[in-house]
C-alpha cells in the first residue's frame, strides 16, 4: 500500500481546513514563484521527466502537451489559455470533486505554474452545473489566493499576471469532451469541433489553448516540489508512473476514493481499501475498470491485474479516469450495460448521424438483449453497428457508447444467448 | 434533452434581472473578454433560473439575448440544450435522482420507491402541491456514495429506501435538508473510517536545492558515481536472460535496459552493494524504485526459488 507520505492529496477526505490556512500547512504555495523562474520549458521538463499521463481519461503525456502551445519566440499576439476540465461526468467518476471541496488550493496553485508553463495569463475552469456546492468552494480558494496577491497581478511575487476564472456548465456530459467544452465556454450548444486545428492552435476564442484535467493540474505543484524522480518512481513502469484517486463503486463493502500507486493490483486495490467484493471474491462478476466508457472485463482475469494504462488498454479495456465499478453476481450485466447505453443516447449531442441514430438504435437492441427477445443472430449485428458507429464520429462519445456493448458481448455472450434461448423455450 | 415538460407553461409578459442578480449577472460577464458576451450565456440563464423560482421563462431568454446582444434563438438553443434550465416550473424541491449504472446497481430503484410512496410521484412529476418534481438524471458524480440525489443545490449521498424517506418527511415537516450521506460516514472515506491518511507526517519545507542540487555540485560528482557500476555479463549465462521484469517496479523497458548494462540473472541483482543500487539508481534514472519495491529480496526469492537460469 502506498505510503501516507507519498500521497499527493492529503485532505482527499476534507479533514483538514480546505482553505488556504491549510493549505499552506500541507505544503501548498511555498515558494511557487521560484518554479516560475526556472522557465517554461524547465517546468515541462520536469512533468515529462514525471511520467505524468492526463487523468481526465485519456493518458495522454502531460508535460508534453504543453509543449504544443506557442513557445515565446513563435507568439502571434493572441493569448494564450488555460482551460480546466472539471465537468466530471463520466460514470463512476467522483474525484475531481473531491479535489475541489476540500483540496482546492492545489487546483488554483496548478493552474498557475501550467498557466505560466504554456504561455497563458488566463485560466478558465469549466466546473460541471452540478457540482454547485464544489464550484462555491472553488471561488472561495480563487478568492482567497487573489487576496494573498498568490494570482492576480504579479502572482506569487512572480512578475506573472495570472486569473482564473470559474465558469458552471448546465448539465450537459459532452462538455467533458474538450473541444464541446470550448464550445460551451464561448456560450454555444456544447458540440464538438472537428480537429485539426488542435486546441493548442486554435482553441477557446480562436487562441492556442491547452485543456487539461482537474487531477492533472492538481498534481503538478507536489510533483515539482518532491521532485519529477520521485513521481516517475512510484507505479508499475516508465510508462505508468505516479499516484492516481482510484474511485471504487459498486458491489464493494465500503466504496470510497482513495489515492494509490499506478498499477496497483485490482484485487488488493480493493481488499485493502474497499473492504472487498460483496459477499467475497468468489461472488465477484465483473468490473468496469475506468469509467463507464470503457469495456468491462470478467472476474476471471482481474485476480492480479495492475490497475494501469498500459495493462489495461492491452485487455481491450482501459484505466479511463480509474473509475472502478465492480460488479457481483447478482447483477443483470445485461442490464447493467443497457443503462449505460441509454446514458450515451441521452447525452449524445445529435451533431453526427452514426451517434445520434445509433445510440438510440444501440439502447433500444441492448433492452431486448436484456429480455431475452431477440434472435441470436442480432448479437452479432448489435455488435457490427458498434463498430460502424465507433471511428466514424467527430468526437469519441461514439466510441464510448460503442465499447461498453463490445465488452459485454467479447466476455458475456453466452449470457447474452442463454436469455434468448430461455425466453424462446418458454414461448 | 431539457428537463421537465415545457407543454402550455403559463409565461410572464416581462423578466428583468434584480438587484442582487443583475450584480451576479455583471459580475459572470466581466469574467470573459471583450466582445465575448456569448460566454456569459449559461451564468445569466442560471441566474434568471434562480430569480424566477427554478425555472427560465421566454421573457428571460429574450432579456439574455437583449443584454448579451445575441439573436434570441442562440439563447433558446443553449436552453434547450442543457439539461440544468428548466423551461418549465419545477417543484420548491427538485428532487433529481441519478439513475446511470454506479447508482442502479447500488439501489436507485429503492429511492424512486421511496419518493413514490411518500410523494407520489414518478419521474417527470410534479406533486399536486407543486412541493416535488421529480428527475431521472444522468451520472452526478457522486458514485462512491451511491445511490444519490440531489436536491436542488445539494447532494444527498449514500441512500436507502428509509433514509431517503426520512429525508422527504423532513423536507414536508419543513426541516432543513441533510445534505451529504445519510450512512454517517465523511465525504467519500469508506464506511466505518478512513484507512488512509491516518497519519500523514507534516511537509518538508520546499527546499530548491535539496530536490535540484546545485548544477555545478552534480557536475563534480558524476565521474565519482561511475565506481558503484555492478558487475557486467557479457551475455546471459547459458544465452537465456531470467525474467526479470517479474519483479514488481520493474517493466519491460528497465529490464532491456538493465540487458544493456550487463544484467540478466535474479542473482545478479540480488548480489548488488548498496552503492551498486544506487549506481543503477541514477544510470538507468529508476526514481528510488529498486529500494521501495526491495528488489534485492524479491531477487533473491526468485533466484532461491530456481525461477533463474532461464527458467520461469
Amino acid at each position: 500500500m502506498l505510503d501516507d507520505r507519498d500521497r499527493i492529496f492529503t485532505n482527499l477526505y476534507g479533514f483538514d481546513d480546505w482553505g488556504l490556512e491549510g493549505a499552506r500547512r500541507r505544503g501548498d504555495w511555498d515558494q511557487t514563484a521560484w518554479f516560475l523562474e526556472q522557465g517554461r520549458a524547465w517546468i515541462c521538463q520536469q512533468v515529462k521527466e514525471s511520467g505524468l499521463r492526463g487523468r481526465g481519461g485519456a493518458g495522454f503525456p502531460t508535460g508534453l502537451k504543453w509543449t504544443f502551445m506557442p513557445p515565446d519566440d513563435k507568439r502571434d499576439g493572441r493569448p494564450h489559455y488555460l482551460v480546466v476540465n472539471a465537468d466530471e461526468s463520466e460514470p463512476g467518476t467522483c474525484k475531481d470533486r473531491d479535489i475541489m471541496r476540500h483540496d482546492p488550493h492545489k487546483l488554483v496553485e496548478g493552474c498557475l505554474i501550467a498557466g505560466f508553463a504554456m504561455g497563458a495569463n488566463t485560466a478558465y475552469i469549466y466546473v460541471r452545473g452540478e457540482f454547485y456546492r464544489e464550484g462555491e468552494r472553488l471561488q472561495a480558494a480563487v478568492d482567497q489566493a487573489y487576496g494573498a496577491g498568490l494570482i492576480g497581478k504579479n502572482a506569487s511575487g512572480s512578475g506573472w499576471d495570472f486569473d482564473i476564472h470559474i465558469h458552471r456548465g448546465a448539465g450537459a456530459y459532452i462538455c467533458g469532451e474538450e473541444t464541446a467544452l470550448l464550445e460551451s465556454l464561448e456560450g454555444k450548444k456544447g458540440q464538438p469541433r472537428l480537429k485539426p486545428p488542435f486546441p493548442a492552435n486554435a482553441g477557446l476564442y480562436g487562441c492556442p489553448t491547452t485543456v487539461n484535467n482537474v487531477e492533472s493540474i492538481a498534481v503538478v505543484p507536489t510533483i515539482l516540489r518532491r521532485g519529477a524522480a520521485w513521481f516517475a518512481g512510484i507505479g508499475r513502469d516508465a510508462r505508468n508512473t505516479g499516484t492516481k484517486l482510484f474511485c471504487i463503486s459498486g458491489h464493494v463493502n465500503t466504496p470510497c476514493n482513495v489515492e494509490e500507486a499506478m498499477g496497483i493490483p485490482f484485487r488488493e486495490l480493493i481488499e485493502k481499501h474497499a473492504g472487498g467484493v460483496r459477499g467475497g471474491w468468489d461472488n465477484l462478476l465483473a468490473v468496469i475498470p475506468g469509467g463507464s466508457s470503457v469495456p468491462c472485463l470478467p472476474a476471471d482475469i482481474c485476480q492480479d491485474l495492475p490497475m494501469d494504462f498500459d495493462t489495461l488498454a492491452g485487455l481491450k479495456s482501459g484505466l479511463g479516469t480509474a473509475a472502478v465499478i465492480v460488479m457481483d453476481r447478482s447483477t443483470d450485466i445485461v442490464d447493467a450495460i443497457c443503462r449505460l447505453s441509454k446514458f450515451y443516447m441521452h447525452e449524445s449531442c445529435g451533431q453526427c448521424t452514426p451517434c445520434r441514430e445509433g445510440t438510440g438504435w444501440m439502447w433500444r437492441v441492448m433492452t431486448r438483449l436484456v429480455r431475452g427477445d431477440a434472435d441470436i443472430g442480432e448479437i452479432d449485428m448489435l455488435e457490427e453497428v458498434t463498430y460502424q458507429v465507433e471511428g466514424h464520429t467527430i468526437c469519441a462519445l461514439g466510441d464510448a457508447a460503442a465499447w461498453p456493448i463490445q465488452g459485454l458481448i467479447r466476455h458475456f455472450r453466452p449470457e447474452l444467448e442463454r436469455r434468448i434461448l430461455e425466453r424462446k423455450v418458454a414461448a | 434533452m431539457s428537463g421537465p415538460a415545457q407543454a402550455a407553461v403559463e409565461q410572464p409578459d416581462s423578466f428583468a434581472f434584480d438587484g442582487e442578480h443583475g450584480r451576479a449577472a455583471e459580475r459572470a460577464i466581466a469574467c470573459y473578454p471583450e466582445g465575448r458576451l456569448a460566454s456569459a450565456v449559461l451564468p445569466l440563464l442560471d441566474l434568471a433560473q434562480r430569480q424566477h423560482g427554478g425555472w427560465v421563462p421566454r421573457a428571460a431568454i429574450e432579456h439574455i439575448a437583449g443584454r448579451l446582444g445575441m439573436a434570441k434563438i442562440r439563447v433558446m438553443e443553449v436552453a434547450t440544450f442543457y439539461t440544468m434550465i428548466n423551461l418549465a416550473p419545477v417543484g420548491t424541491f427538485h428532487l433529481q435522482v441519478c439513475g446511470t449504472t454506479p447508482c442502479m446497481i447500488r439501489g436507485a430503484g429503492e429511492v424512486f420507491r421511496a419518493i413514490r410512496d411518500e410523494v407520489g410521484i414518478g419521474p417527470g412529476e410534479t406533486s399536486d402541491d407543486g412541493q416535488f418534481t421529480c428527475t431521472e438524471v444522468e451520472c452526478l458524480g457522486a458514485c462512491v456514495n451511491a445511490p444519490m440525489v440531489q436536491v436542488n443545490d445539494d447532494f444527498v449521498e449514500d441512500l436507502t429506501y428509509e433514509n431517503f424517506a426520512a429525508v422527504l418527511r423532513a423536507l414536508k415537516n419543513g426541516d432543513d435538508l441533510p445534505a451529504g450521506s445519510q450512512a454517517g460516514r465523511r465525504s467519500s472515506e469508506p464506511e466505518g473510517g478512513a484507512l488512509t491518511l491516518l497519519d500523514v507526517p507534516p511537509p518538508m519545507r520546499f527546499d530548491p536545492a535539496a530536490v535540484y542540487g546545485d548544477p555545478l555540485a552534480a557536475a563534480a560528482e558524476a565521474p565519482a558515481a561511475a565506481d558503484g557500476r555492478p558487475p557486467a555479463l557479457d551475455g546471459p549465462r547459458g544465452g537465456k536472460a531470467d525474467a526479470l521484469a517479474r519483479l514488481k517496479g520493474l517493466g519491460p523497458k528497465i529490464e532491456s535496459a538493465l540487458h544493456g548494462i550487463g544484467v540478466y540473472h535474479f542473482d545478479q541483482i540480488a548480489a548488488w552493494t548498496p552503492g551498486e543500487r544506487q549506481w543503477v539508481n541514477d544510470a538507468l534514472k529508476l526514481g528510488g524504485r529498486i529500494e521501495r519495491d526491495d528488489w534485492i529480496a524479491q531477487a533473491a526469492a526468485l533466484a532461491a526459488a530456481g525461477a533463474g537460469e532461464g527458467g520461469a
